[in-house]
């Protein structure tokens, strides 16, 4: 990764954990799946760009990813509590 | 030089095959980090989802700014510690140590920032065991609980951060460490770094965002 690239990785997180604030006091419909997609992406931009995750075997990218499982529960839980305040389920 | 250990100890046939066992036995032990604040924040989740009203009371008296202030501080020493990382690539032992610097640093003002944030409510009376307690709800007490284990583990785990990028610090500089013969001890700690840094991009909407008024 190049310096200018890993700058811009650097711009786009702060964008990223801007925008989650934002979502968080705007009156936007489904805030919370707007904001756990930030992180997501933020946590992504982590891994890509400053762990450089892709430079390492695919056995520790399993185990990399493996990781942020749990997150990804987190994230499958808050559609679930969306989908309860909807009326669903 | 007698202070540097060799490059491949005998184990391993070579620097590839070092670097590939120490990557995994790091993911591994991440991977047991993330456990632990994945069933910290499943609990938050679960609390959240069982009473909602109760958990927007506890997070509406959160410091989100604060936490915000403190997601831009992580973020940024995220990014110095790679900056270290391509300066051992370059062999340049001082950025490496500059870079470290900041990076302390930069982690240094988040503990003092968390810091501020207790302190502050504290005198807010927020805290489980104070008299006068502005929360009504049992179930947002105990939330504000489970936020100070989450936070307070979050914070030990960046000072054992600054204590690891200081060990570097000082061993660059007595000359027990040189770049880039020993880049895989400064890899290895930037993975930590950087995974505390992810448990934080998570915990900031989980314990501060989600549930709070628009």
């Amino acid at each position: 990764m190049t310096l200018p690239r890993l700058l811009l990785a650097y711009a786009a997180g702060m964008l990223l954990l801007g925008a989650t604030i934002a979502i968080a006091i705007s009156p936007l419909p489904l805030r919370p799946v707007w904001m756990f997609a930030c992180a997501t992406l933020e946590a992504v931009l982590v891994l890509g760009c400053f762990i450089e995750l892709q430079r390492s075997s695919p056995l520790v990218q399993v185990f990399a990813l493996g990781t942020v499982f749990f997150f990804l529960i987190l994230f499958g839980m808050t559609l679930m509590d969306l989908w309860k305040r909807m009326g669903g389920g | 030089m007698a202070g540097i250990e060799r490059a491949v100890t005998e184990q391993f046939v070579s620097e590839e095959q070092r670097r590939e066992a120490v990557h995994q036995g790091m993911w591994l032990f991440l991977a047991t980090e993330t456990m632990m604040f994945g069933v910290l924040l499943f609990a938050a989740t679960y609390f959240r989802l069982a009473h909602p009203a109760a958990i927007a009371e506890a997070v509406a008296q959160f410091h989100y700014v604060l936490a915000g202030v403190n997601s831009a501080l992580l973020l940024t020493s995220s990014l110095t510690v790679t900056l270290a990382l391509y300066a051992a690539r370059k062999a340049n032992q001082r950025s490496v140590q500059n870079w470290l610097l900041v990076a302390s640093a930069l982690a240094a003002a988040f503990l003092v920032l968390k810091g501020f944030e207790y302190h502050s409510e504290f005198e807010e009376k927020l805290l489980p065991g104070q008299a006068d307690n502005p929360l009504q709800a049992p179930p947002a007490k105990m939330f504000v609980g489970l936020y100070l284990v989450i936070t307070g583990v979050h914070a030990l785990h960046v000072t054992v951060a600054i204590i690891f990028a200081l060990g570097i610090y000082w061993r660059l500089q007595v000359g027990r460490l040189r770049m880039p013969e020993r880049y895989l001890v400064l890899e290895t700690f930037a993975l930590y770094w950087h995974v505390v840094d992810i448990i934080w991009i998570f915990v900031y909407p989980t314990l501060y965002l989600i549930g709070r008024p628009a």
